[in-house]
């Protein structure tokens, strides 16, 4: 990333190629668009961050902060959308109005005009899990008008135990919310998977799931509620 | 880690700028040739960071290897070399660096201090000589030690392009060697999870379903059936398993 992004630089300073002058400016508007790849994961409200250089809403690695376990564990955005929101971000939240069900886009538009809202992040809680995230942590938001892909991953963030039991979006309780749309697609009364919380952000190994709708040891279901990475594509278009 | 790049690292041979010359005439009045002083060897220098990003595989002693573009320490679909075989069983990288570092393709191959657990990360600083960054790529091999033959691997990424103080990243896949039958059973798993049995690493005994390189499938573990398992589910991972950050520091 920092390698094209210096040759953009050198090239919207220098001005010395016409043919590509013509076409580099400094991004002002650009439309995110997620959509959730997944056969049988929803996504909670979306966050979707412009923000300055320096600054991301998890480090790889290292432990979470309380605004991302909240959004991790629960859904809440309000701690991301204050901390980012004090960085001067230009953000939006909930595009999609509610659950991203599989299968399903959202686009949310960004103005970042007059700021120096850099870099791109979004972040969402992933259903049914315990503290599963989809995220795009951070890519520099391309100078050139056009349309860009990337795919983002399932994180886990690394502060609940991974036993794959419906219960609470609190932070520091047990289980996972499950609303509507995803309780009638989740098992009930299974006797939790034996885990630990981690302790640090990490790549999501994936939900174990049982084949017991009543019973067992967890409430997924192993052949619905299973994915591998990527989780979600999306496409920034810059104007 | 700059002892073992000394010991490792080749010797530039024919790319030592000037060092032969030597000036015939010169102001001096004993007429003596002066040794022109050496030109210094211009080396380009980089920072690499290895971080492991599974929830419960800890990562064997790194493999780092600076080498030209045609050359590949593994290819897919093709059978693997003992020297990695080594690696991918017992996580042992010796013999990869060394038989690597014989080949005339290879500019610098260097290990890691020790096991990177979840989480973790270990930075390297490994230099090779200017005149090898047209083609020069990278690779890095590792262990994941609770499993039969699972590497997660960055197989030759250029790096020629890099200018001093930029840096990349890449995210790392796992590749299942094709050297070992994935039992998953205590006696052939050498990492902790498979406390009790025999552990054991590198076998030259060939008896996977193929005799190549693929993209790991993942493990199976006894919490999702497979009752000879020694690993749980939290020895499962998706890709990536690892990220490699680059950056030329000089």
């Amino acid at each position: 990333m920092k390698t094209t992004q210096s040759k953009l630089k050198t090239l919207a300073l220098g001005l010395i190629l016409p043919a590509l002058g013509a076409s580099v400016t400094q991004a002002a508007e650009l439309d995110v668009s997620v959509e959730n790849i997944t056969r049988g994961l929803f996504f909670t409200p979306l966050i979707v961050t412009a923000h300055p250089e320096g600054s991301s809403l998890f480090e790889l690695g290292s432990q979470a902060s309380d605004e991302l376990r909240a959004m991790a564990e629960g859904g809440d955005l309000s701690g991301i959308e204050s901390a980012m929101t004090a960085l001067g971000a230009t953000q939006q939240l909930n595009p999609a109005g509610g659950l991203l069900i599989p299968g399903a886009s959202t686009t949310a538009t960004l103005n970042t005009d007059g700021t120096s809202n850099v870099i791109l992040s979004l972040a969402g809680m992933i259903l049914p899990t315990n503290d599963g995230f989809v995220a795009l942590n951070g890519i520099e938001i391309p100078q050139s008008a056009g349309t860009y892909t990337y795919y983002a991953k399932a994180y886990d963030a690394g502060t609940e135990a991974n036993d794959e039991i419906v219960g609470s979006g609190a932070v520091g309780e047990a289980g996972f919310p499950a609303p509507g749309p995803v309780a009638a697609s989740l098992g009930a009364n299974g006797t939790g998977v034996n885990a630990a919380s981690e302790g640090f952000v990490h790549i999501h190994r994936g939900a174990l799931g049982d084949l017991e709708a009543d019973g067992g040891v967890s409430d997924l279901d192993s052949t619905a509620h299973r994915w591998l990475n990527p989780v979600a594509k999306i496409t920034v278009t810059v104007k | 880690m700059n002892e073992r790049l000394v010991s490792y690292k080749k010797m530039m041979t024919g790319l030592v700028l000037g060092s032969a010359v030597t000036l015939s005439a010169c102001s001096d009045n004993d007429n003596k040739p002066v040794p022109m002083p050496e030109a210094p060897v211009s080396n380009v220098e980089f920072q690499i960071t290895v971080k492991n990003l599974t929830a419960g595989q800890p990562l064997s002693p790194a493999a780092i290897i600076l080498h030209d573009n045609m050359w590949h320490s593994f290819n897919i679909g093709q059978a693997a070399s003992t020297e990695l075989e080594q690696l991918a069983e017992g996580g042992d990288n010796s013999h990869l660096l060394s038989a690597s570092l014989a080949e005339a393709r290879v500019y610098a191959a260097e290990s890691g201090m020790g096991i990177i657990a979840p989480g973790q990360h270990e930075s390297f600083q490994v230099e090779t000589n200017e005149n090898y960054l047209g083609t020069l790529s990278l690779s890095v091999l590792s262990m994941l030690v609770n499993s039969n033959d699972a590497i997660v691997a960055l197989n030759g990424k250029p790096l020629g392009s890099l200018e001093v103080n930029e840096s990349t990243s890449f995210e790392l896949l796992t590749y299942d060697t094709g050297t070992e039958a994935n039992t998953e059973s205590a006696d052939t798993i050498p990492g902790p999870a498979a406390d009790g049995g025999n552990r054991e690493g590198y076998n030259s005994e060939r008896d996977d379903l193929h005799d190549a390189v693929y993209v790991h499938a993942g493990v199976v573990t006894q919490d999702d059936g497979l009752t000879t398992s020694t690993l749980s589910e939290i020895h499962r991972w998706d890709n990536p398993a690892a990220l490699v950050r680059v950056e030329r520091i000089r």
